[in-house]
């Protein structure tokens, strides 16, 4: 669900995807929700919601380090 | 006096939130009685690789009552100074509010600053105009939070960005209530429709999701949409980032 880019994990499939980036959170286990102020999801466990999802312009990039 | 304040990147991926260390600024200020803050908007500033944002990007204003403009600003500057997380690169706005002012340099500086790269010096250029009413500082880092903190002032004098920090839940699950007691019980100061038109205070309402408030119009708003005859508040929360 990510393309690696050397440091950094983008999102496959942007921003407007609900159904994969709740998938990917529940397939992580890293998932930390962020705060409520920046949580834009409905979905109670999503990447889209996850601390550690750094917005990029198409996409985020995930900053877990595994 | 009434005075604007916001701040900007003071947070990383462990620390809390920039909303957050806003919230205890406020106390802290009402504490001393340095001043009273209300409640906290969020302002989505431009997603760019050339920015050095943590991960959102967003920076964090409230309205604060004071009487003493430079007291709440040598306070708050040494509060960001001892209480931003390390790696971060903290700015610290304030604005004293003058009547009848169209602030129009600052609300364009604000509106470019989510479209565009923008550069600390041009925030600063900004600053220098208004010299007197408004400190601009910043509190380690590369200080690079100095440009969302004064856009963060800018978007919020518009009176038409952003959400307000918090959630509004349905103190009864499946209530339901005149839109004017919805307002009055949950301090909603406008209730709108999808068109933005406001709604009636004598209709029905149904609350029973938790919904999120937006700043419309300079005031705290509520969007409401039908459902079978009863206006209900706007469950799905703004999927875009930069609303």
């Amino acid at each position: 669900m990510f393309i690696d880019q050397g440091e950094h994990k983008v999102f496959r499939f942007g921003q407007e995807d609900d159904a994969a980036a709740e998938q990917a959170a529940l397939l992580c286990g890293g998932f930390i929700k962020d705060y409520e102020e920046e949580c834009f999801a409905e979905e109670e466990v999503t990447c889209y919601n996850c601390r550690y999802r750094r917005w990029t312009a198409d996409s985020f990039e995930c900053m877990k380090r595994s | 006096m009434k005075l604007l304040l916001c701040i900007d990147d003071t947070d990383n991926l462990e620390s809390i939130g920039t909303g957050e260390v806003l919230e205890n600024l406020c106390e802290d200020l009402k504490e001393r009685g340095l001043g009273t803050g209300g409640f906290v908007t969020r302002h989505q500033l431009y997603i760019h690789e050339d920015i050095a944002y943590t991960s959102h990007n967003s920076s964090m204003c409230t309205a604060v009552t004071a009487d003493d403009p430079e007291a709440l600003v040598a306070f708050s500057r040494s509060y960001m100074d001892t209480s931003c997380a390390a790696g971060s690169d903290p700015g610290l706005c304030v604005l004293k509010l003058t009547e009848g002012e169209e602030y129009l340099p600052l609300k364009e500086f604000g509106q470019k600053a989510k479209v565009a790269v923008v550069k600390k010096q041009d925030a600063y250029d900004l600053a220098k105009t208004y010299e007197g009413s408004l400190w601009l500082s910043e509190h380690g880092g590369t200080g690079d939070g100095v440009i969302g903190a004064i856009a963060g002032i800018g978007l919020r004098l518009t009176g038409m960005d952003g959400r307000i920090k918090g959630k509004i839940i349905p103190e009864v699950d499946g209530e339901v209530l005149t839109v004017g007691e919805y307002m009055k019980k949950y301090a909603i100061e406008q209730v709108v429709d999808e068109n933005g038109a406001a709604v009636p205070k004598e209709d029905q309402l149904r609350f029973f999701e938790a919904t999120k408030a937006v700043f419309m119009n300079s005031l705290v708003t509520s969007t409401v949409k039908k459902e079978d005859g009863y206006w209900v508040p706007d469950r799905k929360k703004l999927k875009k980032r930069g609303q």
